[in-house]
């Protein structure tokens, strides 16, 4: 019993390997499920050997989480990612595997996709490649303070 | 296909069950262990596949050669994890056993360009069994039943001269394809148990790739992409690179093994 108990604990927010289910997705969102963008490396990927540039973002995270939206009178959860830059947010529907990490706004199909080239607890690295651009981005898990914007009423 | 398999995981639990209650009585064993699992199958499949795709590159870059890479390998030599729990008396044995092991390939195809493919494929493969037969203090011999759940992935990605790999949806031929199957497993195997606390389980098995019934209800579904990202109908694996990438041209992973496995038991026993 006490092994099965403690296998029950040690499967807590580990990735699952379900089929077409998001199994990135629980560990993106585990705690707070806020990470913050460390540094983005810039190269040409045609070539051997590329100078690389890396960047340190102010105030860029991700934030994982489940969001439940109205479908024809159908109340469904999506995996979802707002965006945080600097001081906007953008919410995407987010599609979390081992391999790959997919955010999509406004689309049924497409989307940014995003190669999973490390996958850490804490840490993770991703590469987004189009033409013979590749960007790579490093996150880290963090319990960081979002950058919120102060809300205005405008009525009621 | 989903409820036959259901039922029959739900047969295997009230096998177990009635034995246990059968025999509530002293000689209850758990015990979790490491070992090797040496295991062949017929990757005809992919290795077709895998074929079709060096024959397409040759057509589409005759000036741009690739270096020369094996095939998929039908062999695996793999760590396997196990635990198993039941009852064993002086001539009798009666339990369950569960076996873990994940096998990974992986291939890559790099042209003179620098640009090329890297293909990764995994099988994680779980054996549930209901071990039945004679027992004693040191040695135990037994027949096993029970079923196989694999999960098959093929992730391909586009490599780049600078070292950068993408699985993006810019090129059809990347992508992270799926599938899961089950079947029936069945085999054979002995336990010795030398001194207390350590046991050595041997054992060789049959994994199946369909449960009783099931070829009579339909084929599998086959390895495909379901991500939102890919464009509709081109979400199959390809079996042949050189023909257009449709949803006929498809992989169904009915991979079945055979398996030879030696495990080292941590083995705990109530007398």
């Amino acid at each position: 019993m006490a092994f099965f108990v403690s296998v029950s604990f040690i499967q807590c927010q580990k990735d699952e390997s379900v089929l077409n289910d998001y199994d990135l997705f629980g560990r993106l969102q585990a705690g707070e499920g806020i990470w913050k963008i460390e540094s983005y490396t810039d190269y040409d990927n045609s070539i051997a050997n590329p100078t690389k540039t890396t960047t340190v973002p102010e105030d860029h995270y991700f934030e994982f989480y489940i969001r439940t939206v109205e479908v024809g009178g159908v109340l469904i959860d999506v995996a979802s990612v707002n965006i945080y830059q600097g001081g906007s947010v953008v919410v995407n529907d987010c599609e979390a595997e081992k391999e790959r990490v997919v955010f999509r706004l406004n689309e049924i199909f497409g989307g940014t996709v995003w190669t999973v080239l490390e996958n850490e607890p804490t840490r993770q690295v991703w590469s987004y490649t189009q033409e013979n651009n590749t960007r790579e981005m490093t996150l880290s898990k963090c319990n960081c303070e979002l950058p919120v914007n102060a809300s205005q009423e405008i009525g009621g | 296909m989903k409820n036959r398999k259901f039922q029959f995981l739900a047969l295997l639990s009230f096998l177990f069950l009635f034995n246990l209650k059968s025999h509530a009585q002293p000689g209850l064993y758990f015990a979790p262990g490491i070992g090797l699992n040496y295991s062949t199958t017929h990757l005809d499949k992919l290795q077709n596949s895998f074929s079709s795709y060096l024959t397409n590159l040759s057509t589409i870059f005759p000036d741009d050669p690739y270096q020369s890479v094996e095939n998929w390998s039908s062999k695996s030599l793999r760590p396997t994890y196990s635990f198993q729990f039941g009852f064993t008396n002086e001539h009798f044995t009666s339990g369950m056993a569960y076996f873990y092991n994940d096998i990974t390939q992986e291939r890559s195809i790099i042209r003179q360009s620098g640009y090329g493919r890297k293909f990764v494929w995994n099988e994680k493969r779980h054996e549930i069994l209901v071990d039945v037969g004679y027992g004693s203090k040191y040695f135990d011999v037994f027949g096993s039943v029970g079923c196989n759940l694999n999960y098959f992935k093929m992730s391909s990605y586009q490599l780049y001269p600078s070292g950068a790999i993408s699985i993006n949806s810019e090129y059809f031929f990347n992508g992270n394809f799926r599938q899961f199957d089950a079947g029936m497993t069945y085999g054979l195997g002995f336990k010795i148990k030398p001194i207390k606390y350590l046991a050595i389980d041997v054992r060789y098995i049959i994994s199946r790739n369909n449960l009783i019934g099931e070829t009579d209800i339909g084929a599998d579904a086959a390895l495909s992409d379901n991500s939102f990202a890919r464009e509709p109908g081109t979400s199959q694996y390809p079996q042949d690179y050189t023909q257009p990438i449709t949803l006929d041209n498809e992989i169904v992973a009915d991979f079945k093994r055979s398996v030879f496995i030696c495990s080292l038991l941590f083995y705990f026993n109530y007398e």
